[in-house]
């Protein structure tokens, strides 16, 4: 009886005096975390712990951005969708099959950062910040967008020279392709994104505005919706200069505008009568449609193809 | 009443005529008046023509108003059919799994090849059809109790499948979503000689059965000791029916509440006799189109669907003949 007393009271000083330890030990180990407070495309103030050494992407375009400041070496995991740079096919995957990301394959990856973009829910942004994962959600609207966005990143990963690097390229190539065709009258433009019906991209799209760094006028910018569906009337009305069909659509080649059931209303449109119809293939397409370092081969491909004697 | 009756019919026919001449100086591109009447003078006596105005006007814009015109008819005349036949007020020509058959082979033809929407919505819409008839058979009659059971459940199984590919395949999916909320975008003229066809066999249908379809409003064992062979009737006027509508949901999608709300416009009007109703219901149902379409083709967002528009005249109609009803 005697003995056991005395064990109760052993384990009791022992407990107390390991957890009087490990809490003098945690309150000595916690060093003053070092922190960034940023603004993402949504306008969320975003807390980031630093250093950040482990990042999610969860969108190519995000992809893309982390690799053209240099930190690519910081992405831990991104998405099936990713094509570019070839390293970042390589990572695991996150992505659930209709795009939006799996949380549990997130978190097992235990990263300091998660890259977004609107695609995904909301509520999975909000459930990866109350597992104290922060989450920058990146929109660039147009290519000073993309620009502000690198900048952050580079804040963000430490990689601010980088970003500034990245950035001026980009703004020397696109002032480049901005004065070779500035002596040009600028070219009324048609964006299918889908033939039937007539998506297209409008004021407010990203697509819209490499358009216009390119020098053309999107005839869709009367519209008041950034991925319009526009009338045919509008089109034949309009009658653009050029055609730019994006990849996926059920529009392939020329005899859609040439023979197909609605080629009697195209055949006066004078991109279809002086053949000036650019039909993007995937890497083309991508580079339109993923905002970042890329974008500047997105504005001089569509710059090459609107004024081809300027370059 | 019956000179009432008569003079509704007639002057809803003028109504149309009215409305598609208002439509087609209606559009996303202005055209001013003049214009449109002198291209129309013109282009009737084969004269050269402005072919910017003239495409607009007989190539893109008179197509889909004629499209807008027998779609409501379609819709107009099978909501009629539906409502008397289930002898339900909520009767839908979508009802008996029209709609969500057609949204699957939609939703697969997008994936495969979009020019194969209207084929394969088609044929999965008479898919769902079948599988709900052939479950609300009993002694070689419709069950007309059992088929809206049955539709409804065939309806919420072949929605599931279609939400599934939709969910998993949206990137690849771009036309499908206007696709479901209905549209006549793309109109052409060799869609109203089809649609014409198919309305010359629904219309004279429901011209033959009309007496029939009053005596069923009776109640079927009134109808049977009066002579009517209420089995037959059912069928056939229930699966012609189905087959228009599918026939027209393949090539605009799935336009709601026209079938839904013509009917009852049309008995507020004519009161419940199928011999006006029957001219009635479909031009009503053609004036609702045509206005929606006018709408959803030239709003500043650029097309919207029509099924919104529709879903937007078409309530508060509804919701109108209701409160006047319980005041009654």
């Amino acid at each position: 009886m005697k003995a056991r007393s005395v064990a109760y009271i052993v384990v009791a000083l022992v407990v107390i005096a390991s957890i009087s330890i490990i809490y003098v030990d945690s309150q000595k180990a916690k060093p003053k975390v070092e922190s960034i407070t940023v603004t993402d495309d949504l306008g969320r103030k975003v807390v980031i712990p630093l250093p950040v050494k482990r990042i999610v992407s969860m969108d190519p375009s995000n992809t893309q951005m982390l690799y053209g400041i240099g930190a690519g070496n910081l992405l831990v995991a991104d998405t099936s969708y990713d094509w570019w740079p070839s390293n970042a096919t390589k990572l695991p995957k996150v992505e659930m099959d209709n795009g939006t990301a799996s949380v549990e394959e997130v978190v097992a990856m235990s990263p300091n950062l998660v890259l977004a973009t609107t695609i995904q829910p909301l509520q999975i942004i909000d459930q990866l910040q109350n597992l104290s994962i922060p989450v920058l959600v990146f929109e660039p609207a147009n290519i000073s967008q993309i620009y502000s966005d690198m900048m952050t990143l580079g804040n963000v990963t430490a990689h601010q020279s980088g970003a500034l690097k990245e950035v001026n390229f980009m703004k020397t190539t696109i002032q480049g392709i901005e004065s070779k065709i500035s002596s040009y009258p600028k070219v009324s433009l048609l964006y299918m994104m889908w033939s039937n019906p007539m998506y297209t991209v409008g004021p407010g799209s990203f697509i819209d505005s490499i358009i216009s760094d390119a020098g053309g006028i999107n005839i869709a910018d009367n519209l008041s919706s950034p991925y319009p569906v526009i009338g045919m009337e509008q089109v034949v009305y309009d009658n653009p200069k050029a055609i730019i069909v994006d990849n996926g659509t059920p529009v392939t080649n020329i005899s859609y505008f040439k023979t197909g059931n609605q080629a009697p209303l195209w055949h006066n449109i004078s991109a279809v009568q002086n053949d000036t119809i650019l039909f993007l293939n995937v890497t083309e397409s991508n580079w339109m449609n993923e905002p970042g370092p890329l974008t500047v081969y997105a504005v001089q491909m569509v710059a090459d193809f609107l004024y081809p004697q300027a370059f | 009443m019956k000179v009432s009756a008569n003079i509704f019919v007639i002057s809803l026919i003028f109504l149309t005529l009215f409305n598609i001449l208002v439509s087609l100086s209606i559009g996303p591109v202005h055209i001013p008046l003049n214009q449109i009447v002198s291209n129309i003078v013109l282009y009737s006596l084969h004269h050269d023509t402005n072919w910017t105005i003239s495409t607009i006007l007989f190539y893109i814009r008179l197509p889909r108003i004629v499209l807008a015109v027998i779609i409501g008819m379609i819709l107009g005349v099978s909501g009629l059919i539906t409502q008397t036949i289930f002898k339900n007020p909520l009767g839908d020509p979508y009802l008996t799994g029209v709609s969500s058959g057609a949204a699957v082979g939609a939703a697969i033809g997008f994936l495969v090849s979009p020019f194969l929407v209207p084929v394969l919505a088609f044929i999965f819409a008479m898919v769902a059809v079948g599988i709900s008839f052939l479950i609300s058979r009993s002694d070689g009659e419709v069950n007309t109790e059992m088929l809206i059971l049955a539709g409804v459940s065939v309806s919420f199984l072949f929605s599931a499948v279609a939400s599934y590919i939709i969910y998993l395949k949206i990137y690849n999916l771009r036309g499908v979503l206007f696709w479901l909320l209905g549209g006549l975008y793309g109109a052409t003229w060799s869609d109203d000689f089809y649609l014409f066809a198919t309305l010359l066999f629904i219309f004279p249908l429901i011209i033959y059965f009309r007496r029939e379809l009053d005596i069923m409003l009776m109640g079927d064992e009134q109808a049977k000791s009066l002579g009517v062979d209420t089995g037959k009737v059912k069928t056939i006027t229930l699966i012609s029916s189905s087959l228009v509508t599918s026939i027209a949901v393949s090539i605009v999608g799935i336009i709601g509440f026209i079938g839904l709300v013509s009917p009852h416009i049309g008995r507020k009007l004519v009161g419940e006799s199928h011999r006006f109703l029957v001219f009635v219901s479909p031009l009503i149902g053609a004036n609702i189109l045509l206005v929606a379409d006018t709408i959803a083709r030239s709003t500043p967002q650029g097309e919207i669907p029509v099924g919104i528009v529709t879903a937007f005249i078409g309530s508060p109609v509804l919701i109108y003949l209701l409160y006047r009803r319980r005041k009654m």
